[in-house]
């Protein structure tokens, strides 16, 4: 068979060009591609907070994105057969390059096989030169220059800031001591809301934690301090009383945790006007032998002392004519059994403490009988009083409270109460479900 | 080059000459004149349409005269029996006093057949020839005497009476390898015509080519080389005239009721590797195929009604699948095709 040398040098000549202009189009495909998604990848980025340098981050992943096309470009590069089919259109070879080829790949047994390689022989002798197809790849870089262009561009548009000038987003990294950069301070106590406050303060309790939350936003400590202070005791005592390890575990939490949500009130308040949480020791305390009208007065007078211009929300009827809130005197009226030696232990004896002083001054004892109903309406008027009844029968408040509460809460849900009566009735059964809860006897 | 281009190379210039010949006689009609060679080389047969005077007689006995091959015209008549175009036993008397039946080989026996108006003969008539060329052979009484080689039919049908005409079915229109139009001459050819056959004498062709060279060039043409590329698109081709095929054009869907079949993928690889040999290439590229696409198509696609009704042309539906079915999946986008 004759030579076909020259076929072969224009065969490999135009695969070896062939391959470097697919490698070439695969990288700009990729290039552009990876340019384009870059950029919004990279503005996302910058909006969530992360530390990125934009142009720094887009140029990387671009130039991932062209290596990998690079590598994988390589797939795809043309065989001798192809570059044949290739050569023939290109150079109107009328497919002579393509039959010697295959004439030489099935070895030439073919009558004709001499000749249409000699004929191959023959046409590649004469075609020094194969005009490469630049165009489409030049313009396809030139589509790729102006994605890349774009991306680029949209990776070093400044974060527009916000109006407050300078405040940092909520994600940003903030600076810590020493210059070192620390993630975002975790949020305390202190940085939530007065509901998610009162929540954690008093997590089983929703009457206690519906209290705390108004005198968080109303600012009065003082209410606050006596929310804590029966917590406090409550939560000993069924620490004290807990059936398992489990549940003393259980106590010994939450009262870790309204340990650490007080310690957080106060950092942020700077001490404040708080006592000590669960120290229950303030002059409120119950039980304590002191007299309890002293006790009572004095918690009446503790209950003046309150934030100035602090927010009492709505209006809240049954004011005395000192002045006074009434949930105070309210309060501090019917925390009962105080003075004598057993008695005095709040609302879980029912009945058995003394003490309690109306707003006429009259003393409130429940041992002489029920007493008459007084509905509260404003400053002036009588409040809802309920006295608890007994002679000589002695009803845990505990056992009656909660059940009443709970239809006081319905009645309240379903709106039965007439909405100036709202508070009254659930200041009433606040009030005694902290009674209900004091440590019984010594 | 080797020997055997060689002595097929030498054989092919002269077929140049066989075309000047055949255009001493045959004025204009090229493309009639190429095909018919073509399907003599690809020992194939062509159904002729055209109305009559168009020189489709004139044709096939110059082709004869220039090959010095025997020629015949068979005139297909509904009375025509299948006998008078095969043969029939003739009983005579042999030496002895007895009687012997003697074959006589009907005009079939001819090495280019010319049958006209084959659409007027009764299918059985239209069967027998058929299977003769098909079998190349014909068998009577159980005794088979073989046609001679080269041997070609070249059938007619008249488009314009279709009364009392019986025409092929496709199945057996299939067996012809082209379809070939016979289109009216031009004012200039017509001009030529008169000149050439009113005048003292009337052309005839001269010799130029034997059967015996016919033959080994219809053997070099089964030779030529195809290269894969090639039959694939032929294959792709075909495909795409079938209406329920995916490739298939617009066109195709709608107006064919079915389309071409293996013979016709046959027909185009083989006229095709005629037509590079005719060319002086020994393998066979893709133009071929795309110029001998509507030839050796356009009888084997049938048009549903709505082509039917709407007129539409089978040449135009090929055209069609020509240009829109690609050689080849390649990269254009990036190599600028």
């Amino acid at each position: 068979m004759t030579s076909a040398r020259q076929f072969y040098t224009l065969l490999a000549r135009g695969q070896r060009g062939l391959n470097r202009l697919l490698r070439a189009a695969g990288t700009l495909r990729a290039l552009r591609w990876s340019g384009a998604a870059a950029g919004p990848f990279v503005l996302v980025l910058r909006w969530s907070g992360r530390p990125v340098s934009g142009p720094l981050c887009w140029i990387a992943l671009t130039i991932a994105g062209g290596a990998t096309g690079l590598a994988l470009s390589g797939r795809h590069c043309m065989n001798q057969a192809a570059a044949a089919r290739w050569l023939d259109r290109r150079l109107g070879a009328d497919e002579v390059l393509s039959a010697a080829l295959f004439c030489l790949e099935r070895g030439g047994c073919g009558p004709f096989d001499g000749a249409i390689v000699a004929q191959a022989e023959e046409f590649a002798g004469s075609k020094a030169v194969i005009r490469w197809p630049w165009r489409p790849l030049l313009r396809q870089a030139g589509v790729t220059i102006l994605v890349l262009l774009l991306g680029l561009l949209a990776a070093l548009l400044p974060w527009p800031r916000a109006a407050g000038g300078g405040r940092r987003p909520a994600l940003a990294v903030r600076t810590g001591e020493r210059g070192q950069p620390r993630a975002a301070r975790p949020k305390t106590a202190a940085d939530l809301p007065p509901s998610s406050i009162a929540r954690r303060l008093f997590p089983r309790d929703s009457a206690n934690a519906l209290l705390a939350e108004e005198a968080l936003r109303s600012g009065n400590v003082e209410l606050l301090n006596r929310l804590l202070a029966q917590a406090q005791r409550s939560l000993e005592r069924q620490i004290a009383q807990a059936a398992n390890p489990a549940q003393r575990e259980q106590f010994l939490q939450e009262q870790e945790g309204r340990m650490q949500a007080i310690q957080s009130l106060e950092n942020r308040d700077g001490g404040g006007e708080r006592s000590g949480a669960g120290a229950g020791q303030g002059e409120e305390e119950e039980g304590q032998g002191h007299g309890r009208e002293g006790s009572a007065q004095d918690g009446g007078d503790a209950a003046n002392r309150r934030k100035p211009g602090a927010d009492r929300g709505a209006p809240r009827p049954g004011v005395s004519g000192q002045g006074e809130p009434w949930e105070e005197e309210y309060y501090t009226r019917y925390r009962l059994g105080q003075g004598e030696a057993g008695a005095g232990r709040g609302g879980s004896r029912a009945g058995t403490g003394r003490g309690g002083v109306r707003r006429d001054g009259s003393a409130l004892d429940p041992l002489a009988g029920p007493d008459r109903l007084v509905i509260h309406q404003s400053p002036d008027e009588e409040m809802l009083e309920l006295v608890l009844p007994g002679r000589e029968a002695r009803v845990p408040l505990a056992d009656v409270v909660p059940a009443s509460r709970r239809a006081a809460e319905e009645a309240l849900w379903r709106e039965y109460v007439p909405l100036e009566y709202l508070d009254s009735v659930r200041w009433y059964f606040l009030a005694l479900a902290g009674e209900t809860a004091e440590p019984q006897g010594e | 080059m080797s020997e055997r281009a060689e002595a097929v190379q030498g054989t092919i210039e002269r077929l140049t000459s066989l075309r000047a010949q055949i255009g001493r006689v045959i004025v204009g009609q090229e493309e009639a004149v190429d095909l018919v060679l073509l399907a003599l080389l690809c020992e194939g047969h062509v159904l002729l349409e055209g109305v009559p005077g168009l020189g489709k007689t004139m044709l096939v006995r110059t082709l004869g005269d220039c090959l010095a091959l025997s020629f015949a015209r068979i005139q297909f008549t509904p009375d025509l029996m299948p006998a008078d175009i095969l043969g029939t036993g003739i009983v005579e008397q042999n030496e002895r006093g007895g009687f012997d039946l003697r074959f006589e080989p009907g005009p079939i026996f001819a090495h280019l057949v010319l049958a006209d108006e084959i659409n007027r003969a009764s299918p059985k008539t239209q069967a027998a020839l058929l299977e003769a060329m098909q079998e190349q052979a014909v068998t009577v009484r159980g005794v088979r005497h073989a046609l001679p080689r080269p041997f070609q039919v070249l059938a007619t049908q008249n488009p314009l009476e279709m009364e009392g005409t019986y025409p092929l079915p496709e199945a057996q229109i299939d067996r012809f390898l082209f379809k070939v139009l016979i289109s009216h001459p031009s004012e200039e050819e017509l001009m030529t015509i008169l000149d050439r056959t009113l005048g003292p004498s009337i052309p005839r062709g001269e010799r130029v080519m034997t059967g015996q060279e016919i033959c080994a060039l219809q053997q070099a043409v089964r030779e030529v080389v195809v290269p894969p590329h090639v039959a694939s698109f032929a294959v792709h081709l075909i495909y795409a005239t079938q209406p329920d095929h995916p490739s298939a054009p617009e066109g195709i869907r709608r107006f064919v009721r079915y389309g071409s079949g293996p013979r016709g993928a046959q027909a185009l690889i083989l006229a095709g590797k005629a037509r590079a040999l005719t060319c002086g290439r020994y393998h066979l590229s893709l133009d071929d195929v795309r110029q001998l696409a509507a030839p050796a198509l356009r009888h084997r696609v049938a048009l549903n009604f709505d082509g039917l009704s709407e007129g539409v042309r089978v040449d135009d539906l090929l055209r069609e699948v020509v240009e829109k079915v690609p050689a080849e999946k390649e990269r254009a986008a990036v190599l600028g095709g």
